[in-house]
């Protein structure tokens, strides 16, 4: 997700990023002719039966191969939501974070330029610096981080992990920080999600409870400086029967689902209780 | 139950035979598993939990580590009916049994684990059928 390119967790170390070869709706000719800096190059993929109203030819390109941020297999990525940044969970503990530099564009006289670029007029030339730059590598977490997940709207980050805890980061001038840690399940953290407004978060665990999380902003007056802190106000427990591995928030309805190893779906709405 | 007392012998010959790591003897023999540390539940129509309790010889934790891993994939790979497997080190026999328990039954450590060469080569040698 994002608006120009998505990225995937592989089985190796690295995290790769793409772009489209097109120009989307908007005509932004996205992407063509970058170059992921010393890195090695993935070739172009092919396409796959195009779409109607695609043009043939149409694919995908490895703009970037992200091979030293993690030691351990890359589980999870996710674009934060103003699309300027990517977030990386692993095996290996940490989270890292992600810059994406934004080049400039050219005009370009003439023929097409390089065989990945279909040729619109309007392309970026070769970058001078790496489109991705590790601007955080957070080890909070003390064992394999199973999930991250950005928040709706701010620059916020949540992870989740076999440490048993959930955390939040959030830039502090050049620097990352764990800027709360949510302490109440028993066992591994499987997944996260926000709620819309962002300002409930629901995780699932091995422990087979979900566990929303509330915002509480700092009371007036006590000082600029004060963190909002997160509390569990509610547990579901005794619904799940083995460890539930993933959970989704719909941003439209409000309903909770969850995917469980006992082989069941199970979906949550939020009972709010008559007025007296 | 019939079905359930046949799950449970067919669970018990399954692991009796896996070697142990260390030893040249198979678990059963070392006592690190008998037919008393099988326990099945019937969990759904024709689905089985299988709960294994096992005793480690050693207070070694990666030994432990290391039998919970054999003991997970000969049955993952040999019962033949549908299941859920849980397998635990056996209450009080091991100091940091919870943290063994917690990676034993951890799908994604497994998994990791069954990726390492020299772990996966000591699991297929302690899982290999006898001749």
């Amino acid at each position: 997700r994002g608006n120009r390119g998505w990225g995937h967790a592989g089985l190796g170390k690295t995290v790769r990023g793409w772009v489209r070869t097109v120009p989307g709706p908007e005509g932004s000719g996205a992407g063509a002719g970058m170059d992921a800096g010393g890195r090695a190059r993935c070739p172009p993929v092919s396409p796959v039966s195009p779409c109607p109203g695609v043009p043939a030819g149409a694919g995908w390109a490895c703009r970037a191969v992200l091979a030293d941020g993690h030691q351990r297999t890359v589980r999870r990525v996710a674009w934060s939501p103003c699309g300027h940044y990517l977030a990386s969970a692993s095996f290996d503990g940490t989270t890292c974070v992600w810059k994406r530099h934004e080049h400039g564009f050219e005009v370009r006289a003439g023929p097409a330029g390089p065989p990945l670029s279909p040729g619109p007029p309007l392309s970026p030339g070769p970058p001078e610096e790496e489109e991705f730059e590790c601007v955080s590598v957070l080890s909070a977490h003390s064992q394999d981080v199973k999930h991250v997940v950005w928040h709706p709207s701010l620059q916020l980050l949540a992870s989740a992990s076999y440490d048993d805890t959930v955390r939040l980061y959030r830039e502090d001038e050049d620097d990352w920080l764990c800027c709360a840690t949510l302490e109440g399940h028993t066992s591994t953290v499987w997944a996260l999600a926000w709620e819309r407004s962002g300002q409930r978060l629901v995780s699932c665990s091995d422990d087979r409870t979900l566990r929303v999380w509330q915002r509480w902003d700092p009371a007036q007056g006590q000082g600029s400086g004060s963190e909002p802190s997160w509390k569990c106000v509610c547990t579901l427990s005794g619904y799940h029967g083995r460890s539930i591995y993933d959970v989704a928030w719909c941003h439209l309805t409000g309903a909770v689902a969850t995917a469980c190893g006992d082989d069941a779906v199970r979906v949550f709405e939020e009972v709010t209780s008559p007025s007296p | 139950r019939f079905l359930i007392a046949a799950h449970l012998s067919r669970a018990a010959d399954i692991i009796r035979t896996i070697r142990d790591p260390e030893k040249p003897n198979t678990l059963e023999e070392l006592e690190v598993v008998t037919e008393n540390c099988v326990e099945v539940q019937e969990i759904g129509e024709d689905e089985y939990l299988v709960i294994i309790r096992f005793t480690p010889t050693v207070p070694h934790c990666s030994l432990a580590t290391l039998i919970g891993l054999c003991l997970r994939i000969k049955l993952q790979r040999c019962l033949p009916f549908r299941h859920k497997l849980e397998i635990y080190i056996s209450e009080g026999t091991h100091s940091t049994e919870e943290d063994i328990n917690k990676q034993i039954n951890d799908k994604e450590r497994v998994a990791a684990a069954m990726e390492n060469p020299n772990l996966r080569e000591i699991v297929e040698q302690c899982v290999a059928e006898p001749d």
